[in-house]
């Protein structure tokens, strides 16, 4: 678990966006690392800063945002941010691929989605038309679409939501990626689609041996998924660890205060009003702790001194000022969530 | 366009059939409602041959009650009879046959040209968004949109054949061209002679088109799919001529086909200018003649002309929007 | 929103000039715009104090002429932009407040409107009743030109009438006639006032082409189109006769397109919604 190993390490990831209202520090100072194969979730609600983080990783953040000075992103072994576009380019799709939560949006309208997948070979390894078209159909069958020859012809809008989610796993893991970042694939997709969803993205991550960052909002599929988690607030990773211990032990307020959120074994609907108000815009976070204001353990500390990061145990991070009061944390029984 | 293809296309061919329909009744209850029944009077003129008058009288005579005459002058028409040019001193169908071909030539060059052209234009600016030649660019359409065709017809003699003296300021070819030349100087000589007359067409076209395209574009260029083929490491200017261009050019050929009437009317106007020997000539040739015969065949073809272009560009359009092929 | 704020100000700006210059122009210079000068010494002169934008062939004075031709171009515009205005509006609103089936017969209408160029219209209706006075001209012009302007309306209406303050006047039990002349008329005010600039611009346009085609304004009457159709014989040795007119109609299309296109997009009208 030491860096050179890693397959993807982000160190002080800083996205801001300059506009009219200020500054809005919409990533700030983001830490954490993927290993291979291995599944992390990225946990946060919207406005946490999880999707900037995740499209930074691909240098996708458009004008006036701007992934900051200081940031460092190391993906085997090299520094994407020092990298000429060219060369990230070619990386795109190529070693980091993205699943979007909206298939309709993210493909094309006017092209087939045969086409599309086969782009992908077409781009970055120089394959003939037929070529391309081929391992097209060959991919789209092995995300299980029916009759793939035909449907390879079709365009989005003839497919159903499932099946456009499957084209774009298709295009994601054609070449094998090492990474895939998946953005709320099932988001926009019914409870038992969803499910068939997950499923095939773990089948097709064994076969390709890919990592994935999984970002949701949805402990359900945490829970379904990943082997670590990263929770985030405020544009800041609040909370790292293992699955299993985050479940069983949070160490910070806020990740308990999604925990009791979720509802019981069986329904996948995640109601996020166990924690009271909303998230602050990017452009006004409190002083000290940004979760603070919405906190039921707040004292002096939290407005005057921002919490830094603090091993709780080893692989299990979190950036409270509970965690080094044993006293008050105590008190604050965090982990009387239901698992 | 499967399937469902050919009963869409049939509807669209009937409905186009009856807004002709209309344009000629419209035009043949005008005629009625003018004093002195101009349609007749024709056959009155010594140039009408004599065994025409009365086979005129009977056609178009405006003495009979208006459904009658309607019924009477689209029976002749659809047998390609539609009267006596008293100008032209010929029927109107060869008048027309003559004037046709000039104005396809015409329109289609300049709609070929100007669509790339307006095309290119709204790519470039899109490529250069905020900076100056985007800024030129815009200017330069928004001129061309908000001036008369004449008048940049106008320019465009001044600057090519008056100033620079490279091409004909009008007509279709050189007179004092011998008869025996090559067929290549032949040739070279009426591609000289489109040219002004297709150019300034094909600004005007450019002109709508870029404005269309380069919102269409800008509306593609924010999608998601395009950030999506972005992730996926297609090439930014494959990004722009491939999935965004693509995207955008359907909403685009919609709009031009819209266009297509005020296009009309300034390849007319283009046409009176040049001396090209087109349909806007000849009818603007027939009201100043006072010749309701021709001013009424021309009338008919070039709203037939349009309703059907109108049509065709509705199956390109269908063609390169699968979303709308479903629907068709 | 303050610069296509700013770009509408100027636009208003140099369009209320140029009709300043219609109305009061003539009035300060006073000279008949129609007197031909002595032939052998005051044609075609270049600009002077005498005649600050010179004279043409016939020795009349250019200034006179272009603020006369801006009086007919304009009034033409206007004329022809108020018929479009009132037809549309009237259609449009009508359309968008009827049954399925009316409003579709209205539509088809529209389409066909829309569907054949304005200019065969004209030639038909020159060629049986002969040359227009230009006031019959732009009138026609105007029946020509409302069906776009209907369109947007009707768009507008459906938009306004399905809006909570329409739904609960309905409601209320208001004639579908109160609900249109008090909540909706004031709230389609914007939409049909960019539309019926444009079809000024838009009239403006096709006079000058008509006048240049000669079938325009009768001579000696000055328009814009005329002025240009007159200049172009002299273009190279006396330029400014069809560059002025040219200018005269590029700068009040331009500006009217800009005003169009701000109002469109609400600059001032589309913020207060209910206000009635």
């Amino acid at each position: 678990m030491t860096d050179t190993t890693a397959l993807l390490e982000v160190r002080d990831l800083a996205v801001y966006f300059r506009g009219a209202a200020g500054v809005a520090r919409a990533v700030d100072g983001v830490s954490f690392f993927v290993d291979k194969g291995e599944t992390v979730a990225l946990v946060g609600e919207s406005g946490s800063g999880k999707s900037v983080t995740a499209l930074s990783l691909l240098r996708l953040i458009d004008p006036p945002g701007r992934i900051e000075p200081g940031s460092v992103i190391r993906f085997e072994g090299t520094d994407l941010l020092a990298l000429d576009e060219e060369r990230m380019r070619q990386l795109r799709g190529r070693r980091i691929a993205m699943v979007f939560q909206e298939p309709m949006t993210a493909l094309n309208p006017v092209f087939t989605v045969g086409d599309q997948v086969a782009e992908v070979a077409r781009i970055h390894e120089g394959a003939s038309r037929a070529d391309a078209w081929k391992r097209a159909v060959q991919m789209l069958a092995r995300t299980g679409i029916a009759d793939a020859e035909r449907r390879a012809r079709d365009y989005p809008h003839q497919l159903s939501g499932g099946m456009r989610q499957r084209v774009l796993l298709a295009m994601a893991l054609l070449l094998s990626p090492a990474l895939v970042i998946a953005d709320e694939p099932t988001t926009a997709l019914d409870d038992t689609i969803q499910a068939q969803i997950l499923d095939l993205l773990r089948t097709l991550q064994q076969e390709t041996g890919s990592a994935v960052l999984l970002i949701t909002h949805d402990f359900g599929v945490v829970a379904e998924m990943a082997q670590r988690v990263l929770v985030m607030y405020g544009g800041q990773v609040v909370e790292a660890a293992p699955v299993r211990t985050l479940f069983a032990a949070p160490a910070h307020p806020y990740t308990a205060g999604l925990l009791r959120a979720m509802p019981r074994i069986g329904s996948r609907r995640t109601r996020l009003d166990a924690i009271p108000g909303t998230v602050p815009p990017a452009t006004a976070w409190p002083s000290g702790c940004r979760f603070r204001d919405r906190c039921a353990h707040e004292w002096e500390k939290c407005a005057s001194e921002a919490p830094v990061p603090i091993e709780v145990a080893p692989g299990h991070v979190a950036r409270c000022h509970l965690v080094s009061d044993p006293a008050r944390r105590a008190a604050a029984n965090l982990a009387g969530a239901p698992t | 366009m499967r399937g469902g293809g050919a009963r869409a296309l049939a509807f669209a061919l009937l409905r186009g059939a009856a807004v002709v329909f209309v344009v000629v009744l419209v035009s043949l209850v005008l005629l009625h409602l003018a004093p002195g029944d101009p349609m007749a009077r024709v056959a009155d003129d010594a140039s009408v041959p004599d065994g025409m008058r009365e086979q005129l009288r009977a056609q178009m005579g405006t003495d009979r009650p208006l459904p009658e005459q309607v019924v009477r002058w689209v029976a002749y028409a659809v047998r390609g009879d539609l009267g006596f040019s008293v100008s032209a001193g010929l029927p109107v169908r060869d008048a027309l046959a003559h004037a046709l071909p000039y104005t396809l030539l015409l329109g289609g060059i300049a709609l070929v040209v100007g669509f790339a052209l307006g095309i290119g234009i709204a790519l470039a600016q899109v490529r250069t968004a905020g900076r100056r030649l985007d800024r030129w660019l815009a200017a330069g359409a928004l001129a061309i949109w908000a001036l008369p065709e004449f008048l940049i017809a106008l320019v465009l003699i001044e600057l090519f054949s008056l100033r620079l003296g490279w091409l004909p300021t009008s007509g279709v070819r050189d007179l004092m061209l011998d008869a025996g030349a090559g067929a290549g100087a032949q040739l070279i000589d009426r591609a000289r002679h489109v040219a002004l007359p297709a150019l300034t067409l094909a600004l005007v076209v450019a002109a709508q088109v870029a404005r269309h395209q380069r919102v269409a574009l800008q509306e593609a260029w924010g999608e998601p799919f395009v950030r999506a083929a972005r992730s996926r490491g297609v090439r930014e200017g494959a990004l722009l001529l491939r999935h965004a261009w693509r995207a955008a050019l359907a909403p685009t050929i919609a709009l031009a086909g819209l266009a297509l009437p005020t296009l009309a009317s300034g390849a007319f106007v283009i046409e009176y200018v040049f001396a090209w020997p087109g349909m806007g000539r000849l009818a603007f040739q027939a009201l100043a003649d006072r010749d309701p015969h021709l001013a009424l065949g021309c009338v008919v073809l070039t709203a037939t002309l349009v309703v059907f272009g109108g049509t065709f560009m509705d199956i390109i359009h269908a063609r390169v929007d699968p979303r709308r092929a479903r629907a068709a | 929103m303050s610069a296509p704020l700013r770009r509408v100000q100027v636009a208003a700006v140099v369009l209320g000039a140029v009709v300043l210059a219609a109305i009061i122009g003539p009035w300060l210079w006073h000279v008949d715009p129609n007197a031909v000068g002595p032939l052998a010494t005051a044609a075609g002169l270049p600009p002077s104090a005498a005649h600050p934008l010179g004279t043409d062939e016939n020795a009349r004075d250019v200034l006179a002429r272009l603020l006369a031709g801006a009086r007919i171009s304009l009034a033409f515009g206007l004329l022809a932009a108020s018929v479009a205005a009132v037809v549309g509006a009237a259609v449009g609103i009508l359309a968008a407040l009827s049954r399925p089936w009316v409003d579709r017969a209205y539509m088809s209408v529209v389409d066909l409107g829309l569907a054949i160029p304005r200019l065969l219209v004209l030639i038909i209706v020159t060629a049986g009743f002969g040359r227009l006075p230009w006031g019959w001209l732009a009138v026609t012009m105007g029946v020509t030109g409302w069906f776009g302007l209907a369109r947007l309306v009707r768009a507008r209406t459906r938009e306004l009438a399905s809006g909570d303050f329409s739904v609960a006047a309905f409601a209320l039990g208001a004639p579908t006639w109160r609900v249109a002349a008090r909540h909706l008329l004031p709230n389609v005010t914007g939409t049909i006032t960019a539309a019926a600039v444009l079809a000024f611009a838009n009239a403006i346009t096709l006079e000058a082409a008509l006048s240049f085609i000669g079938q325009g304004v009768a001579i000696p009457t000055a328009s814009w189109g005329s002025l240009i159709n007159e200049g172009r014989a002299q273009l190279g040795v006396t330029p400014w006769l069809t560059v002025l007119p040219a200018i005269a109609i590029a700068i009040t299309v331009v500006a009217a397109g800009a005003l169009a296109d701000g109002v469109e997009r609400g600059a001032p009208w589309r913020s207060t919604g209910g206000a009635a």
